[in-house]
């Protein structure tokens, strides 16, 4: 068993380390392993007041996905861990929910293409995809890989005819056809450790992956961005706890960071951090464990996945906090 | 100047790991092979108390289940899954009023401690729990109750005797079954595996 021991350690010795840690603080503070070297860009932490959990719509809610009609954002769906369903939310309510299916297992990643929709199912190692009939929605196909799948993340380009799985379990992206064949696998070359969300932006043919490190060998936190080929074009460390969903726009990366309580946002090209949305808190508005994001670029609404809370939170342009403010 | 250039050759010197643990609070204590400081702790930049790597300040209990469920959680990289003790979700009537047990009021997560029978608990389960109404008990939660041959093995949920030091028998006074107490059924798959069917990702919900 890996130990840490208790110590006494004499008061000269502890002085003595006290002083190194301030001279090399520089060096030091490059050993946090979570943040990467650099402080998060959280807000003051609040201090006293007891967190109360309220119940929302959902138990566990997981993945989002938005799904768009010619008019623009028409509904979201959402998987839900504790229900192991997934249901529908409206965008002007989120709180006013429709439950649509069952799903047999462990309900993580989602996303919708014209007909079906894909769902990751953690107990089956599997994407299950779904479409409707006479009968209601019922899943049509479940597609496996050689070993089981943690399908943490889904995300379709419907255009290029492809759908990109987040595979928590063999640390990589898994891109398959609409039909269900792998065609590829984006590893980061070593750069993945513990994969967490997936978002595309088609028009670059390029996708965001947020990835949580790997504490045990210091591996920092980030967010990265491929082009469909797997070449890296950007690897953002440092400011991040516990990256998990990630949404992308034309300019920006929205990852919503389950321990900060925060969505941080970022310049898509550069990974420059522009600001956050939310605080971590129990409140209406804020953010309990925050693990998925979903943008609409033509409203500029931000919908996140309040997960100990049940809830899905909306966030309007103006609820943006801009750097000089959060830092 | 000089001093410091010393301090810092000889603090160079010495093994990170005695730099580490003097700064480390004194009453850390063992930790469980499968867990690693880091998990859950960044000894620099960490935003919350006892230098976890999360924000809040003000409820260790609720603190504690984010920190675990980031791992343990639906899309955590553990591979042993869990959530929190509450009414099923999907039971819109359901029999139980409302309640809600975290992880840290059944678990340590550094690491499994001895009970009260001079024994060693299991899965981090903590020794003694608060239980919601009816105080401190003692828990001894050696086994997982029938092992893979199918014996019994003492000392786990709940195994049907009149102790009622299972983990699970410890809190309830209000189930069917394995109440804290004399009273009701005793005998519903006693020294069995609950978790078998009342799995602990359904929040212990069948």
């Amino acid at each position: 068993m890996g130990q840490v021991k208790t110590h006494g350690s004499p008061l000269w010795l502890l002085l003595l380390m006290m002083s190194a840690s301030l001279l090399c603080c520089g060096t030091a503070s490059a050993m946090g392993m979570s943040f990467g070297g650099q402080t998060p860009p959280t807000s003051e932490p609040a201090t006293g007041a007891a967190l109360k959990i309220t119940s929302g719509p959902f138990s566990s809610p997981v993945g989002i996905a938005p799904v768009f009609a010619r008019s623009g954002l028409s509904y979201l769906l959402v998987t839900d861990a504790g229900k192991r369903t997934v249901s529908k939310a409206d965008p002007q309510h989120p709180d006013n929910v429709e439950e649509l299916f069952k799903v047999d297992g462990l309900p993580l990643g989602i996303a919708q293409d014209r007909r079906f929709i894909y769902v990751g199912n953690r107990s089956e190692g599997s994407v299950d995809i779904y479409h409707g009939s006479r009968k209601g929605l019922r899943m049509a196909r479940r597609i496996k890989t050689d070993e089981p799948m943690q399908p943490n993340d889904i995300a379709i380009d419907a255009g290029a005819r492809q759908f990109f799985v987040v595979d928590g379990a063999a640390n990589d992206v898994k891109v398959f056809t609409l039909s269900g064949r792998l065609v590829r696998t984006i590893d980061g070359f070593g750069d993945l450790f513990d994969p967490k969300s997936v978002a595309i932006h088609a028009k670059s043919r390029s996708i965001a992956v947020t990835d949580a490190g790997d504490p045990k060998t210091g591996m920092p936190a980030s967010v990265q961005v491929y082009d469909y080929s797997g070449r890296q074009l950007l690897r953002k460390t440092g400011g991040f706890s516990a990256p998990r969903g990630v949404a992308v726009s034309a300019d920006r990366l929205f990852v919503a960071d389950a321990l900060l309580g925060q969505v941080l946002v970022f310049d898509r090209k550069t990974g420059e951090y522009l600001g956050a949305f939310g605080s971590f808190g129990t409140d209406p508005g804020q953010l309990l464990f925050p693990i998925d994001v979903a943008f609409d670029e033509k409203t500029e609404a931000l919908y996140v996945v309040n997960n100990r809370m049940g809830r899905l939170e909306t966030f309007a342009p103006t609820d943006f906090q801009p750097a000089e403010v959060t830092q | 100047m000089k001093i410091s250039l010393f301090l810092a050759r000889f603090l160079s010197a010495l093994p990170i790991a005695m730099v580490l643990s003097s700064m480390l609070p004194s009453s850390a204590i063992a930790l469980l092979s499968a867990h690693d400081c880091a998990d859950c702790h960044s000894l620099h930049g960490a935003p919350g108390f006892t230098l976890l790597n999360q924000t809040s300040q003000a409820d260790l209990v609720l603190t504690a289940e984010l920190v675990c469920l980031n791992c343990h959680g639906p899309s955590g990289s553990a591979t042993t899954m869990a959530t929190v003790h509450t009414n099923d979700p999907n039971d819109k009537t359901p029999d139980y009023p409302t309640f809600r047990i975290s992880c840290i009021e059944c678990h340590d997560p550094h690491d499994n401690q001895d009970n009260y029978l001079s024994g060693q608990n299991i899965k981090l389960v903590l020794p003694q729990i608060e239980t919601p109404s009816s105080g401190l008990r003692d828990i001894a939660f050696e086994s997982r109750g029938t092992n893979n041959a199918g014996e019994l093995a003492l000392h786990s949920f709940a195994d049907g005797d009149s102790t009622y030091d299972g983990i699970c028998e410890a809190c309830h006074t209000a189930t069917n079954h394995h109440l804290n107490n004399a009273a009701g059924d005793h005998s519903h798959h006693a020294g069995e595996t609950c978790t078998r069917c009342h799995d602990h990702t359904d929040a212990f919900n069948q």
